[in-house]
């Protein structure tokens, strides 16, 4: 066979599958990668990239990597899939034609909250947007993080770090609420309280606006408190980029939805990483993550349903679900599905680590243990991890923690 | 197969994928490898657990992608 595949996003989704494709064919591949920067490990940006005295290398492949692998790549964007004439339209005016094709665009940062034009908010999603922070930081008196998922507990990390006070703000009642729970969610704020942030949960942002004092900004809460910044960073969250796929034909109620083998309603188009969504849910339902660790296992799965003729049926098995992080020198390890809930839910056991060190959280559905997430207890987590989807794995694991917490 | 320890950040993402491969020293936080010559048939776990590294740090020396 004579085939091109086509590949739309060159970060470790759209790497990881053209790789792979190269390991199982020596068909035509093309990556379009509007980016000039190579791919990077996006992980580090709200981390080591903003706190490291010097600007790390976080790049993952040269140039010459790709050239050695016979991948063509194009350094423009995608603007429109023609899905009948199998042509994917470019920003320069050319197109390029496929006989497969996989959609890898990720997901771009939104800001739903009132702002006023002339302030600047960061976002932390690419290299450049992280350059910028980490140069601004470096100056910065204060600084009001705005969302407290995982990039704005990460951010607010490397504030404090470097010095610069630091506000955190969430309409919700906690960090990571609506992930992990409540309990997990107290025990995060802690060490946030600990590490000299002050926390603003449970209130809106209403409007951000030039400084009326001697800082540049002023943040209105809905309580009607006032915060002063020098800088704003927003991590309220992404949208996956399918506006380019608009028209085309391919299902985007949630992400792009795909089947189990990553393939789109459209079956030459297969999907990978933050902008598709997969029925991979404890129980088959759809799931769209923004994991690293997703991303890059989905680019190979995805090349392995592209690169195979016709559908087999069992050639993929997506891994579990996880990430890890560091916030304030606390490790956290999240393996499996979790979910939020409240300080009583029956389906989240929390306990104290032995020696009142970290953190354990148990997910459970029914009788089984679904998904885990520690605080500076990651061995556990993944001696855990085992039982997931289990059969009465739920009790089993429980008492697992209870013993591991008593006796360690 | 080798790890680079200065560029491991305790991801721990391959202790994931391959735990009879890798585990974590929660001490220094960086992984510790189990097993220098894990058996054939945990080829495509190591290789997919050297492409999830973040950091790149894990080298499969027969890895396909390289040659």
């Amino acid at each position: 066979m004579n085939r091109t595949f086509v590949i739309v996003g060159g970060s470790i989704a759209g790497l990881t599958a053209a790789e792979k494709l190269r390991e199982l064919t020596d068909e035509r591949i093309v990556l379009v990668e509007p980016d000039p920067v190579r791919a990077y490990d996006k992980t580090a940006l709200s981390k080591d990239l903003l706190i490291a005295d010097e600007m790390p290398d976080i790049f993952l492949r040269s140039a010459a990597h790709l050239d050695e692998l016979r991948i063509e790549v194009r350094k423009v964007s995608a603007v429109a899939l023609d899905a009948t004439g199998r042509v994917v339209r470019l920003s320069d005016g050319s197109s390029v034609r496929y006989d497969r094709l996989l959609i890898a665009t990720g997901a771009s940062p939104i800001i739903p909250f009132p702002h006023e034009a002339d302030t600047t908010i960061h976002v932390v999603r690419t290299h450049a947007d992280a350059e910028g922070l980490r140069s601004e930081l470096r100056d910065a008196r204060r600084t009001v993080v705005i969302g407290g998922g995982l990039i704005g507990c990460e951010v607010a990390s490397a504030a404090r770090h470097l010095g610069v006070e630091t506000d955190i703000v969430d309409s919700l009642p906690g960090p990571f609420q609506r992930m992990l729970g409540a309990a997990f969610s107290q025990y995060i704020e802690q060490l946030q309280i600990d590490a000299g942030i002050a926390t603003y949960y449970g209130r809106g942002v209403v409007d951000v606006r030039r400084g009326s004092g001697d800082h540049r900004f002023d943040v209105e809460l809905s309580t009607g408190e006032i915060l002063v910044a020098d800088i704003i960073v927003a991590g309220t969250g992404v949208r996956p980029e399918t506006g380019w796929l608009h028209g085309s034909g391919v299902d985007t109620s949630l992400g792009v939805v795909c089947d189990s083998r990553l393939s789109t309603s459209l079956s030459d188009v297969f999907a990978a990483g933050d902008v598709a969504s997969w029925p991979g849910g404890p129980g088959g339902e759809l799931i769209r993550l923004e994991h690293w660790a997703n991303a890059a296992e989905q680019g190979v799965g995805a090349a392995i349903s592209m690169a195979s003729a016709k559908p087999t049926g069992d050639d993929w098995t997506p891994g579990m679900p996880h990430f890890m992080t560091t916030i304030h020198s606390h490790r956290l390890t999240v393996l499996g599905h979790v979910h939020g809930g409240e300080i009583d839910d029956p389906t989240i056991h929390v306990a104290v680590g032995p020696n009142e060190r970290g953190l354990i959280a148990l997910y459970g559905a029914a009788d089984r243990l679904v998904g885990c997430a520690t605080v500076d207890q990651a061995r556990i987590a993944v001696r855990l991890s085992g039982l997931f989807g289990r059969e009465n794995s739920w009790m089993e694991s429980v008492s697992i923690v209870e013993n591991h917490c008593r006796i360690n | 197969m080798e790890i680079d320890l200065d560029l491991c950040k305790g991801y721990a993402t391959c202790i994931v994928v391959a735990p009879s491969v890798f585990d974590l020293d929660e001490d220094t936080n960086k992984v510790i490898l189990l097993d220098d010559h894990p058996s054939d048939t945990l080829a495509d776990r190591l290789d997919d657990a050297r492409r999830a590294c973040p950091v790149s740090a894990i080298k499969v020396a027969s890895s396909p992608a390289m040659t």
